[in-house]
């Protein structure tokens, strides 16, 4: 069971936390874009910051008391960005 | 998890320092001597001359180019900078041709005279070891190197939250305490190095920006392509129309891109069509200034006139080649350039000193250190293998440029190849001796493959320690007593570990910090 609990946050924290880095710098730069910043600008904006979102992201869920908690955060934030990329993303 | 914010931080520093840790001590390593990879390549070149590309050079390189490359597609010219290193490389390529599939010359940078310097890639090869790795897709190695880099950046945070007396223990180095000394050396090198760390692992990614993060691209373009060609737009378009027209001198285009862009000194240049009235050439700057433009400055040859000045960078990309400036440091004169170097050095220790630090705490705790379980052999062996395989190898690299042959065939790879035939022996010795054993060989390997440096120098140069200290050869005098002084530190590491006694086991709770670090 803890062997488990332990696989599952090394889980959320690595690949999770990446998940919810990528939609999160994903929707930041059409959010950009979408209030007039030039493309290029907001992506490379929107990515320079990716890694201390990351690093926080990570932080979050290794100290998270529950991974299931864990989990759900990155899912609701993630669906959230997810969402605003489909209607505001290049096609 | 565990219980308090500063115990998960703890476990998480371990484990995101250790699992990538080897893949960052190569990377600190090679990084470091990359902020003297042109000093290394004068070393590695010493049939070159050293200094900018003069006017008379010019001239020259202007000549051979009209001489062997009439008819040429392209034409390329790479010059040096003040810093040297590199000879001053012409080429030439036929209509159709990919760069570098024609011709080339290499000329002195201040007579514009052929020079023929031995086959290698010099310390530029060492530069690229750092984030491009060797034997393996450049892409892969990019994407690893990039991961190391961002666990790194997460193992730095929560290092910082881990360690509560962060001021206090700025001032604590005890040595010959065993684990408490070990603790005692990562703390005192990562923090005293520790804007610097954290600002070189972070714009060290922001080099790698799109490797590991193409997701704002994804989502904000149509295609990547889309994405390079309104980031990069290509100078204007060279059509061949057919008609001879000739070119103005190198020497007077390069007057006018000055004027162009005050204080403009070129790195690279590309003429298309040369000959035709159609030509199109571009000259890129040298990047040694501190958030100076990148983009090149397009001009007609024959003409004379400006065809297309680069976009003014928004804040974001600006951000990004200044980040990018100070992670390189191109833009440092030798006081700063010492510094970087220094910083880079208790980075290279910080790492190194951690790695060891995760098998001593261990090692108290083994059941039976007679037979570790796996996890613990392995790190303990990778540890011997990659901190003293490592060094040992840019030794080896130093050596076979001075003593492989100069007519052998693919030299310059051939002298790589000896760097990793050390490395490996190095590690395959680890992996085979008793660990004490494994240090004090592996260390003292180091010693002797950087004290022959200087005497094999000596013997296959006119250049060696003596000749260079008579003839005022500042950079010859600092790379051989450089090399001496590395010899001195691993043969002291070498005997500090043989003469070590083997420490006893840390009674538990007996300082509250060593605790920190789970």
């Amino acid at each position: 069971m803890e062997r488990w609990s332990l696989a599952s946050r090394v889980l959320a924290g690595t690949l999770g936390a990446y998940a919810l880095t990528a939609l999160l710098t994903a929707a930041l730069s059409v959010l950009l874009i979408q209030f007039g910043v030039d493309p290029v600008e907001a992506a490379t904006g929107a990515t320079i910051s990716s890694f201390a979102v990351f690093t926080v992201a990570a932080m979050a869920v290794f100290h998270a008391r529950s991974v299931m908690k864990a989990w759900v955060w990155l899912a609701l934030i993630g669906a959230a960005c997810g969402m605003v990329v489909l209607l505001l993303g290049a096609q | 998890m565990k219980s308090t914010f500063r115990q998960s931080m703890a476990w998480l520093h371990t484990w995101t320092g250790l699992l990538p840790g080897w893949v960052l001590f190569v990377i600190f390593l090679f990084g470091t001597s990359a902020y003297y990879q042109q000093e290394i390549s004068r070393w590695m070149r010493p049939e070159i001359a050293t200094g900018a590309v003069t006017p008379r050079a010019l001239d020259a390189a202007d000549a051979v180019l009209r001489e062997r490359g009439a008819g040429a597609g392209s034409w390329t010219l790479s010059l040096p900078d003040g810093r040297g290193g590199d000879a001053f490389t012409v080429s030439w390529a036929k209509p159709g041709d990919r760069r570098g599939d024609g011709a080339e010359v290499l000329l002195d940078s201040r007579t514009g005279a052929q020079v023929e310097p031995r086959d290698t890639r010099g310390g530029f090869f060492l530069y690229r070891m750092h984030f491009d790795l060797h034997y393996m897709p450049v892409m892969w190695a990019r994407y690893l190197v990039s991961i190391a880099a961002l666990a790194m950046l997460v193992a730095i945070v929560s290092g910082v939250v881990t360690h509560k007396k962060i001021f206090a223990d700025f001032f604590m180095l005890r040595f010959g305490k065993g684990q408490r000394s070990w603790l005692d050396a990562h703390n005192v090198t990562a923090v005293l190095a520790l804007p610097f760390l954290t600002m070189i692992t972070y714009t060290g990614l922001v080099t790698l920006l799109f490797t590991l993060m193409p997701w704002a691209i994804s989502a904000s373009f149509p295609s990547q392509e889309a994405y390079y060609a309104a980031a990069f737009p290509t100078g204007p378009e060279a059509s061949v129309t057919g008609d001879p027209a000739p070119m103005m001198p190198l020497k007077d285009l390069f007057a006018r891109a000055a004027e162009a862009r005050p204080g403009f000194r070129a790195s690279f240049v590309t003429v298309n069509n040369p000959g035709d009235a159609g030509a199109t050439l571009a000259i890129y700057p040298q990047v040694d200034a501190f958030g100076g433009p990148r983009g090149p400055v397009n001009i007609s040859p024959v003409t004379g006139q400006l065809l297309a000045v680069p976009p003014i960078p928004g804040a974001a990309t600006l951000t990004q080649s200044t980040m990018i400036d100070l992670h390189a440091g191109r833009f440092s004169g030798w006081e700063l350039r010492a510094l970087y170097f220094m910083s880079g050095v208790f980075g290279t220790v910080m790492v190194a000193t951690g790695l060891v630090l995760w098998t001593v705490k261990r090692r108290a705790r083994l059941p039976d250190p007679a037979r570790p379980h796996f996890g613990f052999w392995l790190a303990e062996r990778l540890n011997v293998g990659v901190i003293a395989g490592t060094p040992a190898g840019i030794a080896a690299y130093f050596l076979a440029n001075r003593l492989l042959p100069l007519q052998l065939e693919h030299r310059a790879d051939w002298e790589i190849n000896w760097l990793f035939i050390v490395w490996g022996g190095l590690l395959a010795w680890g992996m085979a001796r008793p660990a004490r054993r494994a240090w004090i060989e592996g260390l003292a390997s180091c010693a002797v493959l950087f004290a022959l440096v200087p005497v094999v120098n000596a013997l296959t140069t006119s250049r060696g320690l003596i000749a260079s200290l008579v003839n005022g050869d500042t950079l010859f005098v600092v790379f051989d007593l450089t090399m001496l002084a590395l010899a001195a530190v691993f043969a002291f590491a070498s005997w500090r570990v043989l003469t070590r006694r083997a420490q006893p086991a840390p009674r538990r709770k007996s300082r509250e910090s060593s605790e920190a670090f789970a």
